[in-house]
């Protein structure tokens, strides 16, 4: 069973539209999702949970579609991180617990206090006086205490220091350890999504440009480097995308499309995303 | 909807305690109207989660866990009902404990006048939390002031000379059965027109 599944997803916002967005995620999986600012990709997890209405498409997860009145209760196995922490700012980490508790019915009060004290947050200090690492570590507290199968996180690593960064990665892929459990991440630091994800997806524009597999990414494309002479000889429906200077040209291709005697350089997840996104092909 | 709740008494536990302190306070001055003063409070008490959940964004963080548009809606309601029913009792309460220590004897709470006043705070709970889902507490906060005052100018000129008014004086049993059945037909129509109002705010 995919954690989840989108087909034919679009929503219209005054000029901006986000269009046939298809993913799947299997179980299991962990799915990056990338973008630029406002390429839809918070849309794209608003759309998922329901929380904004759907022009049209569908959205499943675990099965269950989301516009059913089913989809409520399977709320209680999705864990949401959003880019902030919404918390209200007189709230402490106690009283969370205390929302929190009375909120899921499978939350795990231990879990969350053990959660608290390996980050390290006060547990009586409010939430106004936490800096924004310790706001959300907390949101990522709660979204793991209640035995969440899916983890959906919304830029939940944005703007936090890298030290940070890597010891929340690193719960993420503890979580995965479980097979039953998949997460599906936004971010913009795609190194960190490189280093996490099984599949990737890029929106940019409000389209879905694609949605595969992160090694079969890697198979798929090459970097080549030569000068423009030589560039011409290169099939054109094989580029993808490309950067010249005065005399040389650098550019992502597709390696099955190649001659069998070329040479790549490796396409990172940024590469690939970057070559993509230039409209000079 | 209890973890809602809960959140909200969070929220507000700063303010109920100085909602607490005014009503005592006020109590132990002879001939002030407390208990009208803190209906009023307490019915305003859902504008406040409100304002500050708006400020917090809290709701797009509610939206994501196991409730329904229809539950984070009818919080606030549920919200304001308990504080009107508490004051009651706590107005009820000390009014007692006066007139055993003090001697000082009241109308009784009971009264149905007086349960037409706790009517009259259901019923404005009624009206003003649709404008607060619509418009934002901001806004909401200028349409509410403006038909306060649109109230209170049409009281001071007509207050004497309404039928509802003599009739309150007449039978008062009666006004309340009627205020009664109005102030649940007004919530359960505005707790209606509130969730449809907030999934279009939302969408």
């Amino acid at each position: 069973m995919n954690a989840i599944e989108t087909r034919g997803l679009c929503k219209t916002y005054g000029d901006f539209r986000l269009e046939n967005i298809n993913l799947v995620l299997p179980s299991g999986c962990i799915m990056g999702l990338v973008g630029e600012n406002g390429a839809g990709k918070s849309t794209t997890i608003k759309l998922i949970m329901n929380a904004v209405e759907r022009d049209s498409g569908e959205v499943s997860i675990m099965g269950t579609d989301n516009k059913s009145r089913e989809f409520k209760k399977l709320k209680e196995n999705i864990g949401v991180v959003l880019d902030e922490a919404y918390f209200p700012e007189v709230l402490n980490a106690v009283n969370v617990n205390a929302v929190m508790k009375s909120t899921y019915k499978n939350w795990n009060e231990e879990q969350y206090f053990n959660y608290i004290d390996r980050f390290s947050l006060p547990r009586q200090k409010r939430f106004k006086d936490y800096s924004r690492g310790m706001k959300m570590k907390l949101a990522i507290a709660a979204a793991l205490s209640h035995s969440p199968k899916l983890l959906i996180l919304d830029e939940a690593t944005g703007g936090l220091d890298p030290m940070i960064r890597d010891e929340i990665l690193e719960i993420f892929n503890e979580f995965t350890r479980d097979e039953s459990h998949s997460v599906l991440i936004s971010s913009h630091i795609v190194s960190d999504l490189e280093k996490i994800c099984d599949y990737i997806a890029f929106i940019h524009n409000g389209n879905l440009i694609f949605s595969d597999e992160k090694d079969r990414l890697f198979q798929k494309y090459g970097i080549i480097r030569m000068s423009k002479e030589n560039f011409k000889e290169v099939p054109q429906d094989a580029v993808i995308g490309k950067k010249a200077s005065e005399y040389f040209v650098e550019a992502l291709v597709r390696k099955d499309l190649m001659p069998g005697n070329c040479n790549f350089e490796r396409a990172g997840i940024e590469e690939i995303i970057l070559f993509m996104a230039k409209e000079d092909r | 909807m209890k973890g809602l709740l809960l959140k909200d008494y969070y929220t507000i536990t700063k303010q109920i305690r100085i909602y607490l302190l005014i009503l005592v306070i006020f109590a132990f001055l002879p001939g002030f109207p407390a208990f009208l003063l803190a209906l009023v409070y307490s019915s305003m008490l859902p504008i406040t989660v409100i304002a500050y959940d708006e400020y917090s964004k809290w709701n797009r963080m509610a939206e994501m866990m196991p409730y329904s548009e229809t539950e984070l809606v009818l919080s606030k309601y549920v919200l304001g009902y308990i504080a009107v029913v508490l004051i009651w009792i706590l107005s009820i309460v000390v009014q007692t404990v006066l007139e055993l220590i003090a001697g000082i004897k009241g109308d009784s709470l009971t009264d149905p006048q007086y349960i037409t006043l706790i009517c009259v705070a259901l019923g404005f709970e009624a009206v003003i939390l649709p404008l607060m889902f619509k418009l934002g507490v901001e806004k909401g906060r200028i349409i509410l002031i403006a038909l306060a005052g649109g109230v209170t100018f049409c009281a001071s000129f007509f207050g004497g000379k309404l039928s509802s008014i003599k009739a309150l004086e007449a039978d008062p049993a009666g006004v309340m059965i009627i205020s009664t059945a109005a102030a649940i037909v007004m919530n359960v129509l505005s707790v209606l027109l509130s969730v449809h109002l907030y999934k279009s705010v939302k969408k």
